[in-house]
Formats: C-alpha cells, structure tokens, sequence
C-alpha cells in the first residue's frame, strides 16, 4: 500500500513537472547578432556612402570601436566585438577595396594596444570610425517582460565627425515567469 | 525509502569553503572548489557552485578569472520561471527537487558581484547592466508580493522603486566609467535619498580627484535556518553592526564610511517563504500517521490492522521527512559591504582598513588608475584577524609592482624572490645582476615547464590552481588593491622546493654565486 501511494506521488510529480512551460529569457541570442549583423552589412553596401564612390575616390580606411552597451542585458565584450567583426566578414571586402578604395584595419581598441610598433599602421591612418550603440526598453506587467532592443551602427569621419552612413536595427525578446524563481 | 529521504540533505553548508574565505585563504577556497568540481562535474554547473566560485575569484583578486562564472551565474539568473516546473512537486513531495536560484536577496547580490567584476576589469557597461539587473528583481519581486515602495519622484534613470543602495551605487560606478555622468548623479541622488549617512561618500563618486573605489566585504552573511513552526528565515551569523569602517592611504585617514548594504537586513526583506504551508500541512499529516498507525498498531489484535497500522506509521515518517525545509543557500556572502571613494595619487601606495583603531586589513601598493581609465575599481574581502593583515611590504617582485624588492633579480623557483612572468626583458635584468648569464628565455621557460608550473590563466576559465608561492603550480600575478595580492606578496612564504633534478642543481649554483663574496646580491 505504501509502495503504491508513493509511486502515486511521484507519478503525479512527473506530470505536474512535464505540464510546466520552460524556463524563458528576454535576453538577446548569438542568433540576433548574425540577424542584426547581417542586415547591418545589407544597408551599409546599399548606402550612398559606398555606393557612389569608386576606385578613384580619395581612400577610406575605416576603424572599428567596440559596440557600447547601454542596454538592460549584459552583453560580453567578446560578444560585442563578435556583432562588428561579423558586420565586417558579411561584407565583401575584397571588391570593396578594388571597386570602392575602401578598407578595414584593426578595431581601434586593439590597434592602442599595439602602441609599440604604432609604426606599423601608419600607412593605413585610420580616416573614418564604425561605432555601435546597443539600447533597450524594458516593459514589465506583472510576471511578462518584454525587452526591445535597439542596435545602432555609424560610420563617420574622424576628422570632423561628420557621419556618412547610421542604420538601426530592432528585435524584441519577451519572456514570461517569476524572475527571482 | 526514509533513510534515502533522510539522507537528500536540502543544506549544502560547506564548512571548508566557509572557513578558508573566512580566514581570506581564498586560494585554498579555490582549491577546494576546483576538488568539487571535479569530484561532480554535474554540481559544478549548478548556479551555487558558479557563484560560489566567482564570489572567491574575485575575491583573490582574480577579477578576469571570475568572468566565465559570473558569466554562467547570471545566464541562469536571467532565466525566468526556472522552478516552474517543480513548485508543485517540492510542495507535495520534497523540496530538494528545486533547482537552487536562492533568495531575492541572494539573486540580488549575485548581480551586484557581477557587477562588481564587470566594473573591476573596466567594462562599466554590463556593471551598468547587472546592477541594474539587481534593481529590476527587486521591484519585480516587491510588485509580485504587493510591497512596492513609492515610485521615486524627480528622478530620470534611476526610476526603480527599491531601495537597495548597493546596486545604486554599482550602476553609478558604471555610469562614470562609461562617461555618463548625468545618470551617475541621479542614481548617487537616490542613493542619498535612500539613506542620507551615504550622501558624501556617493557625492565624492561624481569628484574626478577620487580615482579609485574600494568594495570592501565584511563579515559573514546570514545563516538560513528552520525557525521551527514549517517556517524557514535568516539569522545573523555574528553581531550584527553598522559600525563605520576606516581606511587610510599611506598612513592618512581617507574615508570613514558607512555600509552600502547589510544583509542581515536584505534578507529579512527579500526572503521569500513560499512552502510553508506545504511543509506545515506535510508535518501534521506526517504526525496524525506516525500516531494513528502507533494506536492501530497497538491496539488492535487483528494481523492486517496491526500492519496497516505499521504502515501508516512508515507513511506518516516519511510525510515528515518530506517537511524538512531546504536550506541552500550562498553561504560565502558577507554581512556588510562597504563602498570606499579614494584618492590615490602616487603608485605603490599602502591602504590600511581598520574598524574602530583596530587595522584589519593592510594592503602593499596600489597604484593610481593609468591614463586612459577615469577609475580603478576593486573588490576587498576582509579576512578574519589573521597575521598577514598587517604586512604592508611588497616581499616578492610581481608584475604589479614597479618598485625594488630584495631577491628580485633570481626567480622564486631558483631561491629568489621573483614571481614575475618570464619574458626577455626579466631575463635581461636577471643577467644583468650577474644571474642565469648564457641562458635564453626558451631555456627559462623550459625550468618553468619542468617544474609543471602554469604561467598565467588563460584557457582556466576560472577554476585556477594554487599560486607557486603557497605550494601550488600557477604563476600569476591577483590584481592590486586587493586581500588576495595582500596574501601572496605581503607575507613571507616557504622557500620553493624544486622538483626537478635541472632545477635543484640551478637553485644551488645560484645560491652558490649568492654566498660568493664577489658574487653579486640577487
């Protein structure tokens, strides 16, 4: 008998278990950065800014600056550098560089911490700065959260700061649940 | 079927752990950590075993080692219903099958270590974000039970309801690290408003002259106990006190500052009981079996009614054992936190922290933030009286430390006092000094390799060995400022023993040309 009630127990735990939703996130995935990547590189190539210039225009060398977080998620560093390394590979840089005079060198973090041999970037002087903003809006209604995140990109001349190209993209990540269970 | 119940213990107290961060031996903490682990891979990826880890990295001085924990730590904090599943199950059965997120409040200081980390190796951004995090639970929670505080008036970011200081001022700090200055001076207002006494110390956050920012861990955390009746809640661990702490630099009084946040309080806010009635309803049924089935089984002079008696009186323990309340908790958290604004203007200065007169702490060059930071932020636990506490010499050269130590031109592994990674420039002085002459850096690196010593953490993701200096196989250098560069360079350790044959015959050559009268002084 007690064998059986406790059999009983544990039959009805298993069903009450398997009858409860997973847990969910309103966080931003790997899968949203390619998104976001991937679209980002789509408007940049169909901008004026590199559509109308050619292999004779004076040449650009454009930096890349660690996207900035202002965003209610945490997002890695290695993440952030991932979204704009992957903005860079979705574009076709070879015939960027042939057909538009236009290239990419080294994030501009990691370009200070070769202040050593500095030497070495001189010839390729970065003119124009591809910078990234990451933001959210955060909606709670009792136990649904809903997070709208907004992912700015920017290419600008370092000079005078005037910006040649900005796109924006947007993805909402909602989840529902007890967050502190 | 009881003695497995019985023994499902729902407490992971892990007196070692407690006992080596009590007594700031985090080393051996991280050690005993890393024998878990690989004694229960499976545990090790559980959320306590992430924080537990991250908690004692950072702690050590290890910030950038704490990352990848933290890391794991707040991907499982972000999950939302995670227990959805076993609420049910743990109020009918046993609460052991709930997987172990903690309280709100310990949910909450997961998020502030995070932060702390994140603002420790200079990314202000996701400090920004985690304090936040901690903020956001909060008032979620205070909304979920009905005890949301009034919504904050004049106030353009730090819009949250709550009023848990700590977090305020970790999303200030990471507002001024990203040069946010108009946020950082609205949450540093609320935190004024929360709790006046820390007005000056957060207003001197917003002073570009205050360069660097102590967190500073006292004491040990609540205890979670069976209060008795089915009921479960935190009792202090020690006195508790809001005692003001007192830290000089070099010598001079700099701050006197009060608690950011005590946990004792924290925990009697946002705890959070939901199984009582469960455990309670599970005791008295419990309890009507164990005596039902005890008057059938001695009362009646029927076979069958004394068995059915005998079983319901197993039924009955077993709906007792079933009440036993889970008590895991984050046994490693502090009492008090302390948020120190300091001003350090010359490298290699000495902190001294103390409570009331009495130093506690003594920490050997700390240098100003370089150039490009606005601020150097860094996490202090605070041992328990110890004897290195009032060391304030740097003894072994690290790569931290810019001055002269004595031994510094032989490696500690060759009866120097040198614990600095090998590169060809520390080659080069060591030959300058009259040492290691003809060798090359492969030829260092390969006594290194011989010796099965680690040179650095990269690829630990956090679950480094013990340092070379305390009879371990790692050499790394733990961020300055903290108890953990304290522990390693401000004392004095075993002279290393070689394992290796090339090695002993070395450290005796060396120490031959050490006694040479002509012999230069290493």
């Amino acid at each position: 008998m007690l064998r059986r009630a406790v059999m009983t127990l544990a039959m009805c735990a298993l069903v009450l278990t398997g009858c409860a939703a997973a847990p969910s996130s309103s966080r931003l995935t790997a899968a949203d950065l390619d998104e976001v990547a991937a679209a980002m590189a789509q408007s940049l190539q169909a901008s004026d800014a590199l559509r109308l210039r050619s292999a004779d225009a004076p040449g650009w060398v454009v930096t890349m600056h660690r996207p900035e977080n202002l965003s209610s998620d945490m997002i890695t560093v290695s993440e952030r550098w991932y979204l704009v390394e992957r903005l860079r590979s979705s574009l076709p840089l070879a015939s960027l560089s042939r057909e538009r005079n236009l290239m990419f060198v080294l994030p501009a973090e990691h370009a200070a911490e070769q202040s050593a041999s500095q030497g070495a970037f001189t010839d390729r002087r970065p003119t124009h700065e591809l910078t990234a903003s990451i933001r959210s809006v955060t909606r709670q209604a009792e136990l649904h959260r809903t997070d709208a995140y907004a992912i700015q990109f920017r290419l600008s001349e370092i000079d005078n700061g005037e910006r040649v190209w900005s796109g924006e993209y947007f993805i909402k990540r909602a989840a529902f649940g007890r967050a502190w269970d | 079927m009881l003695l497995m119940l019985g023994g499902c213990s729902t407490s992971t107290y892990d007196g070692r752990l407690v006992h080596h961060v009590r007594t700031g031996e985090f080393g051996l903490a991280r050690g005993h950590l890393n024998h878990l682990a690989s004694a229960n891979p499976g545990q090790a990826r559980q959320l306590l075993s992430h924080l537990n880890l991250g908690v004692v990295n950072l702690a050590d001085g290890l910030a950038s080692e704490a990352e990848e924990p933290f890391q794991r730590a707040y991907e499982i904090l972000r999950l939302r219903d995670i227990n959805a599943g076993t609420r049910l199950t743990a109020a009918i059965t046993y609460e052991g099958v709930r997987y172990f997120k903690g309280e709100p409040f310990e949910q909450a200081m997961a998020y502030c270590y995070i932060a702390l980390q994140k603002a420790a190796i200079g990314d202000y951004d996701n400090c920004r974000a985690a304090a936040n995090a901690a903020l956001e639970l909060l008032d979620e929670f205070d909304s979920f039970r009905g005890t949301t505080d009034p919504v904050p008036q004049g106030f353009s970011y730090a819009v949250y309801r709550n009023q848990f200081a700590l977090a305020y001022l970790l999303s200030a700090i990471g507002n001024l690290g990203m040069g946010r200055q108009d946020e950082a001076e609205d949450f540093i207002a609320r935190v004024t408003l929360i709790n006046p006494s820390l007005g000056g110390l957060a207003r001197a956050l917003l002073d570009p002259s205050f360069n660097t920012v102590l967190v500073i861990d006292a004491g040990a955390g609540p205890r979670k106990v069976a209060m008795g009746d089915g009921g479960v809640g935190f009792i202090s661990s020690e006195r508790g006190t809001n005692r003001p702490i007192d830290v000089f630099v070099n010598g001079i009084t700099a701050v006197s500052a009060p608690p950011a946040a005590n946990l004792d309080a924290l925990a009697q806010r946002y705890s959070w009981d939901e199984l009582r009635a469960a455990r309670q309803a599970k005791e008295a049924i419990g309890t009507g079996l164990v005596i039902g089935g005890a008057v059938i089984a001695t009362q009646s002079r029927d076979d069958e009614a004394r068995l059915a008696g005998l079983a319901m009186i197993a039924a009955g323990l077993i709906a007792s054992a079933m009440a036993t309340p889970d008590l895991r908790q984050v046994d490693i958290f502090p009492q008090r936190v302390y948020i120190v604004p300091l001003r350090i203007e010359s490298p290699g200065s000495t902190i001294q922290i103390a409570f009331g007169g009495q130093a506690v702490l003594t920490i050997p060059s700390i240098d100003p933030p370089s150039h490009t930071e606005r601020l150097k932020v860094r996490s202090v636990r605070l041992p328990a009286s110890v004897a290195w506490v009032a060391g304030d010499q740097v003894l072994y050269a690290n790569d931290g430390y810019g001055g002269y130590v004595p031994g510094q031109s032989l490696p500690y592994i060759l009866g120097g006092t040198c614990v600095r990674m090998p590169t060809h420039a520390l080659l080069a002085e060591y030959q300058r000094a009259g040492y290691l002459t003809g060798m090359t850096l492969g030829e260092l690196l390969e006594l290194y390799r011989l010796e099965g010593i680690r040179l650095g953490t990269d690829g630990s993701g956090g679950r480094v060995g013990g340092h070379v200096l305390e009879g371990g196989s790692w050499l790394y250098t733990p961020q300055d400022g903290t108890a953990g560069y304290a522990r390693l360079f401000g004392r004095t350790h075993r002279p290393y023993r070689p394992k290796s044959e090339a090695v002993r015959r070395l450290a005796a050559e060396m120490q031959a040309l050490h006694q040479n009268p002509t012999g230069r002084t290493p």
